[in-house]
């Protein structure tokens, strides 16, 4: 109910705001082209994935230094610690980073997004990021289009990044509003409740900003104007170091469980950071003193001591987490659990089972009709139909013609989901199991992992069938909707028939009876393609679609010869007398090609 | 007759692959038996049916239990003859 009901909601809820404030409207738009952003360049990193880009991540991350020095370089040169965890969120979601190597990063970044205050303070630079996005876009677009699949890659990097940064860029515009409504010195609070109000202070402005370094900017304005008092400027920097998580913690919304706990460990450093630096802000005052007397800073000039501030709690950070790393590692993965994908798990084929032959062979049959159910249910949605049509016994003729609403399935989605574990799981017993037995068994065995290879090809025909299927049977031409409805009862009929081989008692389920099927499909395929062939030349349907028709019924062809020899190993070898009798009697297709060709001859006759 | 069987039976007790091969004339036996009557239930089925598209189809699949029983003869008679055996006690015809 909850679920149901919770997309609409958001939906008149966003819909209510972007109404109310054109702001509103703005920020929102920024999130979601900061989304898309991610997940391009998610894409990109993974193009890109089991090449150079690892072998480079790997060497500048395989130690800790180096992991923090390669943060603090890109964020060095990219100013945006935000943006370097993001880009590290995605490459931990495209499994070319380990949880420890992106802690170590983020570590690193905290120390680069120092040198932004340096710059802010220091030359009043600032890098503006959403200059770059246009042209990033342009030529990202431009790259997408080639077939290079390296171009490709960099395409999508170039059109993640010039979306993150456009997406920021919206997102500051949408909040220009309540930056003005931020008048500092309206707060000016001594001592510690000072402390925690400028921090708190720090912390919405930058979530509301998106960039720290605007709020670096607003308190180095506010300082130099005497607004503020130096304290509580050293608060707001404080704040901003916590408030610039957001980013990261957004950006983890649409990644995996591994970089949740990234965000999770940015927001942890970032907060525990913050904490200490509030409890000894007294030494560290003292402290920024010193240095600043050292390097030569003249007294009054607050906002580079600022700077030496930033710098000082960010390092004083790195070392006080640093050697809590690999708990923290711990603690994330035991509280942000994996994802947990709807992925069937295999129940017959498990590691007791392969101790004794028999169990074994009964262990891969069973699990193989798992496999085989499996597919038979994709088979039917991914073309349109349900269970109860195909299994009742009715005329499916009528039915089928009368539906004008196909829902498509995505069949790789379940094929992944529903059949490519269970047959991971039979192949790796099988070789596991097969080697050491007797002759009798390993050859059964390996009937049932060709069982197992002839479901997925049927499925993988079924895939290729869909796209033209579901175009065609609702399609405004009467002739090729038939067609194509026709094809899909020739499978159901197919998985009607077998299911009743499947039930039936073992006399009427015998190897012979599948000749039945077999000896129907040979007939129909060749009145199938004269007619194919007479509805071109009468003009009922276009060669394109004759052609498809074709093509189309040749997969059929394929889901019938696979699913049957799936079902003479499968439904009619368990525990018969005569099954190597009736293999030999069964008929191939030059035999059953004999009886079409003599009853057409009769035929004629007649 | 009897000494033949015997001694047969003696062979086969020693010889696997003639206790196979006794195995599985015994078992095409059983199989051309189901398939006979199968094919006479058929038979008797198409005389009492009028409609000439289930004539037609049921002829099919008539045929095709006949080419079954045919390939089964010829692996009996085979079978037998690799036995050594010179009259079989029942052979089906086609």
């Amino acid at each position: 109910m909850l679920r149901k009901t919770l997309l609409p909601s958001i939906f008149l809820l966003l819909a209510y705001g972007f109404w109310v404030s054109p702001d509103f409207k703005a920020i929102s738009a920024g999130v979601a082209i900061f989304l898309f952003g991610m997940l391009s360049l998610e894409e990109g990193f993974r193009a890109f994935s089991g090449g150079v880009l690892e072998k480079v991540l790997k060497r500048s991350t395989d130690r800790l230094w180096k992991s923090l020095g390669f943060g603090f370089l890109t964020t060095t040169l990219m100013q945006s610690s935000s943006l370097v965890s993001v880009i590290t969120i995605s490459f931990m979601s495209a499994g070319l980073l380990g949880l420890t190597e992106g802690v170590g990063i983020i570590f690193g970044a905290n120390l680069g997004t120092t040198t932004g205050a340096w710059l802010v303070a220091g030359f009043g630079l600032k890098v503006k990021l959403s200059a770059y996005a246009m042209p990033m876009l342009v030529f990202g677009v431009i790259l997408l289009f080639q077939k290079a699949s390296h171009l490709k890659g960099i395409g999508y990097v170039l059109v993640g990044l010039g979306f993150l940064f456009l997406g920021i860029h919206y997102m500051k515009e949408g909040f220009e509003a309540f930056k003005d409504s931020f008048d500092l010195a309206a707060y000016a609070v001594p001592g510690y409740p000072g402390l925690f109000l400028y921090a708190a202070i720090g912390i919405l402005a930058t979530v509301v900003m998106q960039s720290s370094h605007a709020t670096l900017v607003l308190i180095i304005t506010a300082l130099s104007s005497g607004q503020i008092s130096y304290e509580n400027a050293l608060a707001l920097a404080i704040g901003a170091n916590v408030g610039t998580t957001i980013t990261a913690i957004i950006g983890a919304m649409s990644s995996n469980a591994q970089g949740r706990r990234l965000a999770g460990a940015h927001l942890m450093f970032n907060v525990a950071t913050g904490v200490v630096a509030i409890a000894l802000i007294t030494p560290l005052v003292l402290s920024v003193d010193q240095v600043s007397d050292w390097l030569g800073i003249v007294a009054d000039n607050y906002t580079l001591k600022l700077a030496v501030f930033h710098t000082l709690f960010n390092l004083l950070g790195v070392i006080l987490m640093l050697p809590l790393i690999n708990k923290m590692v711990l603690l994330l993965n035991r509280v942000i659990k994996d994802d947990v994908v709807d992925i069937d798990q295999p129940q017959f084929v498990v590691a007791s089972a392969v101790q004794f032959p028999d169990t074994a062979v009964e262990a891969v049959r069973q699990e193989t009709n798992r496999v085989y159910d499996h597919g038979r249910d994709i088979i039917i949605s991914g073309l349109g139909m349900s269970k109860a049509q195909v299994f009742a016994d009715i005329d499916l003729e009528k039915p089928l013609n009368a539906q004008n609403k196909i829902v498509r399935v995505d069949i790789d989605d379940l094929y992944q989901r529903r059949i490519k574990g269970l047959f991971s799981a039979i192949i790796a017993f099988i070789s596991e199991a097969a080697f050491t037995w007797k002759e009798q068994q390993s050859g059964t065995l390996h009937w049932m992992r060709d069982a197992n290879t002839n479901i997925v090809e049927a499925v993988k025909a079924c895939k290729h069938l869909q796209k033209n299927m579901l175009r065609y049977l609702l399609s405004d031409n009467y002739h090729i909707r038939r067609e194509y409805n026709y094809l899909r009862i020739r499978v159901a009929l197919l998985l009607r028939r077998l299911e009743q081989v499947r039930s039936d008692n073992p006399d009427e389920s015998s190897l012979l009876g599948l000749d039945e099927i077999r000896l129907s499909l040979l007939e129909w395929d060749q009145k199938q393609s004269l007619r194919y062939y007479q509805l071109i030349r009468e003009g009922h349907i276009s060669p394109q679609m004759g052609s498809s028709l074709i093509n189309d019924s040749a997969y059929v062809a394929d889901i019938h010869s696979n699913l049957l020899a799936m079902a003479t190993t499968l439904f009619t070898d368990k525990e018969r007398k005569h099954s190597s009798v009736e293999r030999a009697l069964s008929l191939d297709d030059a035999e059953l090609n004999d009886i079409l060709g003599a009853a057409e001859q009769a035929r004629r006759v007649l | 007759m009897k000494t033949k069987k015997l001694i047969d039976r003696v062979r086969a007790m020693f010889d696997e692959d003639l206790r196979n091969n006794h195995q599985v004339q015994e078992s095409l036996n059983e199989v051309l038996e189901k398939l006979r009557l199968k094919e006479k239930k058929m038979l008797a089925e198409l005389e009492h049916e009028h409609n000439p598209g289930r004539r037609e189809a049921l002829q099919l699949k008539i045929d095709l239990v006949h080419s079954q029983r045919k390939k089964g003869i010829a692996m009996l008679r085979q079978a037998q003859t690799d036995a050594g055996d010179r009259k079989p006690p029942a052979t089906p015809e086609p």
